[in-house]
């Protein structure tokens, strides 16, 4: 008797996991979907004629298919030199945001210097201060210094960052000592310790912030806008804008644009999704 | 191949917690010497610092008579292994070997005959393309191992480079780095809280406690010749046992008086104990100096026998541990494990009091005997 309901037990527990399971696949479709929707969405109006974008009841699937959108769209600004600019700002802002918040992360982690916790938390600090209040200031000093409209404006101020040596500074410490230790015994200095050592098992978290620097720059719209002047400095963003007149806005070409600029993020994310998902393996130590 | 000394060496860590207080200690070439201490006892450090890897507060330290006090640890010519091996997971076993080789610039062709060498010593040529992950414990501390040998130094250091393997494990190991050293014919430093592994392995054992030497010996007269309490009761397992006893002069004869048994002192000791009539004292005695009346076959019984009541008996196989009480305390014996003792059974227990010792009951110095050891400072 007993045994039966065990058995009846184990039964309705199964059950009760498989309910569990279904209602959790439900939720994360619903949510997952209408994340997606909206970029469906995109490439469904990037892809209608003018006239077809509020058609009602809505149409997912174009009717006629409209490939010339893209040219156009490509065609209608200096978007090959916008894709150019975009590049070289991200891609040095990226390293350059990982480069200095990598050096500075490590110095916080593990150098003794007199007032060191009093520093950082004095550059913890300056994340307080909203984008907002500096740009004026940050404006100024370019403008004094005749940077305005070159590269230099649109990627020195970018290339240093608060959040990025807080977050690596707090993965450094989690890199065990003793592997610096029998470097220095094998003979490393220190930026040969933190050349050698420790950016190599930093790599998932590297990945994850110029992840993040990578996106945040490129989308970055505000910056741009107020730094460059003439058409062969502007970024994809400012490009993007163009496409909005103050009364019409030519939706199509938008969206293909948008397509267009939104292609290399996601290869960037695609590429370095697994850092993301990836625990962080430090199995050189103990059995 | 080189000489360690360290000449009054002290730390004192930031809080003013002094962790090692005056440490001299003179370590020969080609010696094995082993630092042993509960944790806490600044063995550690004493490593680190002959490392490189802490400051010294104080002192000097000379490796091959040359004064390394402000050598950085790379320039001290020794190599270390790390309890928890610090192996660098991003790098395979080979690149793990070569790369204090390649810092220090070696050519390609000896680096490589360098790692084959010391790989076939540890018998790990056949791991050299795994990385640490896929390494299992063992294989890690033999990886470990030969990331030292391949730079041929003039010292290796070893920090509690066991206590991460199993039983089993450890106790194979103990004998590979003995036959290693054979081998190597180099001065080794070897940290542990293990007092069997220090015995086992040491040529000189150097036992620590509170930041200071207690006592610096060969294995043999560390167990025979501790030179107070706290050496008396950390080497040696199960421990030696410890029962406070009054002195008590019987016209030519003294007497310990536990208070529900008396034991003679042999002659040689009385002389020590002169100072001490009717005073407190403590004595020592291993478990295997103590014997079951009925299997004991020496004649010397007389002023060693008394009763006492077996409350446990611990088979362990080749032995049996029996833990005995006189009511006011316990002990421990270790006999034959054929002894039929039954627990709560009364029996004659006999102290081989010619292997007893007696300690000072405020100093816990051991009385009578300062030969052959070392002073405590």
């Amino acid at each position: 008797m007993t045994e039966l309901t065990g058995i009846e037990s184990k039964k309705r527990k199964k059950r009760i996991e498989l309910i569990k399971k279904i209602i959790s696949y439900i939720c994360l479709s619903v949510i997952g979907i209408s994340m997606l929707l909206p970029f469906l969405w995109m490439i469904s109006t990037s892809l209608k004629e003018p006239g077809a974008v509020f058609t009602y009841p809505p149409e997912w699937i174009p009717k006629p298919v409209v490939f010339k959108n893209y040219s156009e769209a490509w065609n209608a600004v200096p978007f090959g030199r916008f894709f150019i600019n975009s590049i070289i700002v991200a891609v040095c802002i990226t390293f350059g945001q990982l480069f200095t918040a990598s050096l500075a992360g490590y110095a916080f982690a593990r150098l003794e210097f007199p007032g060191k916790d009093k520093l950082f938390l004095a550059y913890l600090a300056t994340m307080m201060i909203p984008g907002q209040v500096t740009m004026i200031p940050i404006f100024i000093v370019l403008k004094t210094l005749g940077w305005i409209d070159t590269y230099k404006a649109l990627i020195l101020p970018g290339m240093f960052t608060a959040y990025g040596t807080f977050m690596l500074r707090q993965f450094f410490l989690t890199i065990p000592k003793d592997l610096e230790e029998a470097a220095i015994i094998d003979g490393c200095s220190r930026f040969t310790i933190y050349l050698k050592i420790i950016l190599p098992l930093s790599k998932p978290a590297l990945a994850t912030l110029g992840t993040f620097v990578f996106l945040g720059s490129w989308n970055d719209f505000m910056w741009p806008l107020i730094v460059t002047n003439s058409m062969e400095m502007k970024t994809l963003p400012i490009g993007l804008a163009s496409f909005q007149g103050l009364y019409t806005t030519d939706w199509t070409l938008l969206m293909a644009a948008s397509v267009i600029v939104l292609a290399p993020v996601l290869i960037v994310y695609i590429f370095n999704q697994r850092f993301f998902t990836k625990g962080i393996v430090m199995t050189g130590l103990k059995g | 191949m080189a000489e360690v000394i360290l000449k009054n060496i002290c730390k004192t860590f930031t809080g003013n917690v002094q962790a090692v207080k005056n440490v001299n200690l003179t370590i020969k070439d080609k010696e094995f010497c082993v630092l042993v201490g509960p944790s806490g006892c600044g063995k550690s450090t004493t490593l680190r610092m002959i490392a490189g890897l802490e400051e010294i507060t104080s002192g000097e330290i000379y490796i091959d008579n040359k004064l390394v006090n402000d050598i950085a640890p790379k320039d001290r010519d020794i190599a270390m292994v790390f309890q928890n091996y610090a192996l660098y997971p991003h790098m395979n076993v080979k690149e793990n070997m070569a790369f204090s080789l390649k810092m220090r610039g070696y050519p390609k062709e000896e680096i490589e005959q360098r790692i084959k060498e010391s790989a076939s010593i540890l018998e790990i040529l056949h791991l050299l393309d795994r990385t640490p992950a896929e390494l299992s414990g063992g294989q890690k501390q033999r990886v470990a191992v030969g990331r030292t040998i391949v730079r041929q130094p003039k010292v290796f250091l070893f920090d509690e480079p066991l206590s991460n393997l199993d039983a089993k494990l450890r106790v194979q190991m103990r004998a590979e780095l003995k036959k290693l050293h054979l081998r190597l014919q180099t001065t080794i430093i070897y940290v542990t809280h293990d007092q069997i592994e220090a015995m086992t392995m040491g040529n000189k054992i150097v036992v620590m406690k509170d930041g200071i030497i207690q006592q610096i010996a060969d294995p043999v007269s560390l167990y025979d010749s501790p030179v107070n309490k706290f050496v008396a009761g950390f080497i040696g397992s199960p421990p030696m046992n410890f029962i406070e006893t009054t002195v008590v002069k019987k016209g030519d004869e003294i007497f310990l008086d536990e208070g529900t048994f008396l034991v003679k002192v042999p002659s040689k000791m009385i002389q020590f104990l002169e100072n001490y009539n009717n005073k407190k004292v403590i004595l020592g005695i291993r478990p295997e100096d103590i014997y079951d009346r009925f299997y004991y076959t020496q004649p010397k019984t007389e002023g060693r026998t008394f009763i006492a009541t077996v409350e446990v008996v611990e088979p362990v196989g080749n032995e049996k541990y029996l833990h005995l009480t006189t009511g006011k305390n316990s002990f421990q014996a270790r006999v034959d494990a054929h002894n039929k003792a039954e627990e709560n059974q009364d029996i004659e227990v006999v102290f081989d009091m010619d292997k007893a010792h007696i300690f000072d009951i405020e100093t816990e110095y051991r009385l009578g005997q300062f030969e052959n050891t070392q002073s405590p400072q």
